[in-house]
């Protein structure tokens, strides 16, 4: 195959062979490549790397593609951390970051229309400077687009009030591998059949590119008000986080940090009445204090996850849920003063709204330390699953049990919704070479994933499946999946995009 | 409308057996006691509520009839009926309650209708996670009532609700009077059993949101019965609201009232109803009804807990000053009424050359009033139009319109299609969309390709590759 019929056929297109630029896009944020990175190994290099700048330059390069047989991998802004756009051999990856235009806000039926490449932080600081908020704070914020939100179903900190990006697409212009330029109608709801749509949101670049979005958008928030309340142990702030909700209350924020996640969220100022007694204390204050991860990671905590665990078992439970109400002036301040009551009543001790300031202040902060920890010789990684309140106890327990005793980790509650929550775990370890952690990062996986299935957790709520999560989506999808590959016959028969991804490939023998 | 006599059309049930078995002699040997195939069950189940044929009926004409009508207790039994009209090539009809108005439950291939309401069963309620599992069958306001004896409501209101079932809602995106608090169908659910074409089964998981792929419930929600046969559903239910109120407002100008509407929804006041009735509909529809009123009227409804009710009151009366208020009492006149209009269709039917018809399409807040305008334009000096708004967003609202015509002397179903012609021609090119609530069928089919572009075609596409043999549904949606 030779990339000059590509230069021929859509000759202004930005094209790139250079080592470089194949080395930066043979990897994502999966951490197993962050491992892999230490032992030099970089991964496949993807043929070359493209930036169109348009929807038809983009049809131009399916047809290529078609020709040629050439597999094409959208990409966003790199951002993804279950590998799902690693590249094969000869494979180009089509970088959408050129197409990064906001094209159009109406003000009238608070929608923004955007191109894919966006960066997140650019649109939220376009947009704020009109007065309005998309709502939508990932934690990759500044490294992630518009594009890669919708293509992986992104979900942010605010979600609980915004919703997630699924209920924030009002339309969606996409490229079919046919070359096909689709649009979906800008109506606020129709009863015109299947909800297209939501077919593209979730389908991480296996279906289409996505080239341009239309949101929603909403007015700035006039008041926000932070409280945090103190609650026993993690099934008591449970009740009070579903209580919120199922009165009916919308707060934008709801986070409950587990024992450990509450003594580690940061170095945040300590409530003047959180005292507990003796050594204990020292403790607590010590894991709060510090970078707990690196101190933990420099004494070699994580080879006795164990220890760790059964140490903070003896502390005093107690775990923090931080909620925040923001929106229009009177209207917040009614709807917080009933959610404080809620809680109260419900025995969580009203700290006051410094835990959720300290957090709102330094809510982007703990995606970026982790570089710090792989340079210690561990690694860390985080996975996000969901369920009922009815099944979140076993299923949270169920997966701390899985691994407590190769890896030290925690949780946080961060999505709440009428019916169920989110659990956000964080665990870390580390083994003696980097094939060794490559071999326990993966059997942690394992475990985390079968045990999520066993407790009728759904695998991913927020960072999509990709390469790392594709062996178990058969199994989560209960036959859906025999959908999801009818529908990738129909768009895209040939396979060409985004191939190896999603479980779309994989055999029988493949899937667990 | 394919139209024909009783009997006279030969089908893929009656064709000459090859293997000694008819597909009637298996269904049978299936179903026994639950298939009929009498006359009066065929022609009852020939069509559903759509005007066009109930037109077609006073006229004396019958469509297409049905070879026979299943009655399936379980999903088994669905997938034994899929398996075999894929043997015989049988068109299959999904039927919950027949309720459609746009002929989607019309047999018009003949074959099989499949009602579902024998699986009626309240399976499961979770009232830790508030949600509830029902099969497809069940009846809505029985659902209502037994979720209400348990203290629940599913926060789903259509006027169907006393003749549609749960799975006819999933299957044609439904919504419901209530909806700007609740949500719409697809809001309410978290997961479906449904049975595919080849007769596989499917669940998806009730988890509260997943990044796993495309939401594949909301792909077999609003199709209509051409993608499978939704058999069971877990859904989202509610606690019984502590407290109802009403806001009503009378505006000079309907503009008046859409701008108090969209600033509502701005500002993020979430009522369960919002109703803008334009002067016309104010006049006639609710005056039919006993309330006398003029102008356009407003009616807000809160429903909840008591402190959230009276904040939302409070952030809503600023904002419809431009108004005069009608307090409370519009409001608990319609609450007691609600239900009854759709049953007021039948009288003016009656009437030899009398059509009647209602069109919900929806548009965002900078299109909406010229597709209103579009559509009154388009029917001036044709029908009577009158038209309400109530279903609110904050990106847009939907409307309403119930049409009555005399065709005077014309045959009525030309008369009829003109109407139609004249309106969606409208609506779409005012750039709204041509169905809120209601769903496509056979009515609307004509305009699904102008309203989903490309998509029609993936539509198309996606439909032979989930059932190659088109045996579900066939002949709706504008598909083959």
């Amino acid at each position: 195959m030779s990339l000059d019929t590509l230069r021929t056929r859509i000759p202004d297109l930005v094209v790139s062979v250079g080592e470089a630029d194949r080395i930066n896009y043979a990897r994502d944020l999966y951490p197993l490549t962050h491992i892999r990175m230490q032992d030099a190994r970089i991964g496949t290099r993807p043929r070359a790397v493209v930036w169109p700048q348009s929807a038809a330059q983009i049809a131009a390069l399916t047809a290529w593609a078609a020709e040629t047989g050439t597999p094409l991998i959208p990409y966003g802004a790199g951002s993804g951390v279950c590998g799902g756009t690693l590249a094969s051999e000869d494979a180009v990856i089509v970088d959408l970051k050129r197409m990064n235009r906001i094209v159009d806000l109406d003000e009238i039926s608070l929608l923004v229309r955007v191109q894919p490449g966006v960066i997140g932080e650019d649109l939220e600081r376009w947009l704020s400077r009109r007065g309005y908020t998309l709502g939508h704070f990932p934690s990759s914020i500044y490294c992630s687009s518009v594009g890669g939100w919708v293509a992986t179903r992104s979900g942010g900190q605010f979600s609980t009030k915004y919703g997630k990006i699924e209920d924030m697409v009002v339309a969606q212009e996409v490229v079919l591998p046919d070359g096909e330029i689709v649009r979906t109608r800008t109506t606020p709801r129709a009863a015109t059949g299947p909800d297209w749509d939501q077919l593209f949101v979730g389908s991480e670049g296996t279906l289409g590119f996505i080239t341009e979005v239309t949101l929603r958008v909403h007015p700035a928030p006039e008041v926000r008000c932070f409280r945090g309340f103190r609650f026993a142990d993690v099934p008591s702030a449970l009740a009070g986080m579903r209580s919120l909700l199922q009165a009916g209350l919308r707060p934008a924020v709801t986070r409950l940090y587990d024992e450990i996640d509450t003594l580690v969220a940061g170095n945040r100022k300590p409530a003047a009445d959180d005292v507990v007694p003796g050594w204990k204390q020292k403790f607590s204050r010590s894991l709060r204090e510090h970078n707990v991860f690196l101190q933990l990671a420099q004494r070699t905590a994580f080879r006795h996850p164990k220890m760790v665990h059964a140490l903070v078992d003896m502390l005093p439970g107690s775990c923090l849920l931080t909620v925040m109400f923001e929106g229009a002036a009177g209207l917040t301040e009614a709807e917080a003063d009933e959610g404080w009551r809620i809680l109260s009543e419900l025995g969580g001790r009203d700290l006051g709204p410094a835990p959720g300031e300290a957090w709102y202040a330094t809510r982007y902060h703990v995606s970026y330390r982790q570089s710090a920890l792989f340079a210690a010789g561990a690694f860390v990684d985080t996975c996000e699953v969901a369920t009922t309140w009815g099944a979140i106890d076993d299923l949270y327990l169920g997966m701390l049990r899985a691994v407590q005793s190769q890896a030290l980790i925690m949780a946080h509650f961060s999505h709440a919704y009428h019916e169920g929550v989110n659990i956000y775990f964080t665990f870390a370890a580390t083994a003696g070479t980097p094939a060794e952690q490559e071999r326990l990062y993966e059997t942690i996986w394992e475990r985390l994933m079968e045990s999520c299935l066993r407790y009728g957790g759904t695998i991913s709520h927020h960072h999509g499946i990709g390469f790392s999560k594709q062996r178990w989506l058969a199994r989560e999808l209960g036959g859906g999946m025999e959908v999801f590959r009818a529908a990738k016959r129909a768009i895209d028969p040939r396979g060409l995009l985004n191939p190896g991804k999603m479980g779309l490939a994989l055999s029988e023998g493949e899937r667990r | 409308m394919t139209t024909g006599t009783f009997g006279t059309q030969p089908s893929a049930a009656q064709s000459p057996p090859s293997t000694g078995q008819t597909p009637i002699d298996a269904l049978h040997v299936l179903f026994p006691q639950r298939v009929s195939t009498r006359q009066v069950d065929r022609v009852v189940y020939h069509r559903d509520l759509s005007p066009a044929q109930q037109l077609a009926v006073r006229e004396g004409t019958v469509g297409m009839l049905p070879d026979a009508v299943v009655w399936p207790e379980n999903v088994q039994d669905v997938t034994s009926l899929l398996r075999l009209a894929n043997e015989h090539g049988i068109p299959i009809v999904p039927w919950g309650g027949g309720s459609s108005v746009v002929g989607a439950a019309t047999p018009v291939r003949g074959g099989i209708v499949c009602d579902l309401k024998r699986m009626n069963r309240l399976v499961q309620m979770d009232e830790r996670s508030l949600l509830y599992v029902a099969e497809a069958g069940i009846n809505g306001e029985d659902l209502e009532r037994q979720l209400n004896a348990a203290g629940f409501t599913t926060g789903h209101f259509p006027s169907s609700i006393y003749c549609s079932t749960l799975g006819g809602w999933l299957a044609t995106r439904s919504a419901g009077q209530m909806s700007t608090r609740y949500g719409k169908i697809e809001d309410l659910v978290v997961s479906l059993e449904a049975v595919l074409p080849s007769g596989r089964v499917i669940q998806t998981k009730a988890a509260p949101r997943s990044a796993t792929g495309p939401d594949i419930d909301q792909l077999l929600v609003g199709s209509e019965g051409t993608l499978g046969v939704i058999t069971r559903a877990t859904m989202r239910m509610f606690p019984l609201p502590e407290s109802r109120r009403f806001v009503c407002t009378v505006f000079d100008s309907l503009n008046a009232g859409l701008e108090a509407v969209r600033l509502l929804l701005r500002r993020g006041v979430r009522p369960a109803v919002v109703r803008l009735y334009d002067e016309l509909d104010t006049t006639l529809a609710l005056s039919s009804l006993g309330l006398e009123m003029n102008g356009n009227l407003l009616i807000l409804g809160f429903e909840g807990r008591h402190a959230m009710v009276e904040a939302e009151m409070n952030a809503a009366r600023p904002l419809l000053a431009a108004g005069e208020d009608a307090g409370e009492g519009p409001g608990e006149w319609w609450y007691e009424h609600r239900y009854r209009i759709s049953y007021k269709q039948s009288v003016v039917l009656a009437g030899e050359q009398m059509v009647v018809d209602t069109c919900e399409v929806a548009a965002t807040w900078s299109r909406i009033r010229e597709v209103y305008a579009a559509v009154q334009r388009a029917l001036a000096g044709y029908v009577t139009v009158l038209a309400h708004f109530s279903h609110a967003y904050p990106e847009g609202i939907s409307i309403y319109f119930s049409f009555v015509g005399n065709a005077d002397g014309h045959p009525a179903a030309g008369f009829h299609a003109e109407l139609w012609r004249r309106t969606l021609d409208a609506v779409v090119s005012a750039g709204g969309s041509i169905s809120h609530h209601h769903g496509i069928g056979l009515l609307k089919a004509p305009w699904l390709a102008a309203e989903l572009g490309g998509l029609h075609a993936v539509f198309a596409r996606l439909k032979r590759e989930l059932d190659p043999n088109n045996i579900l549904n066939p002949g709706k949606m504008g598909l083959p």
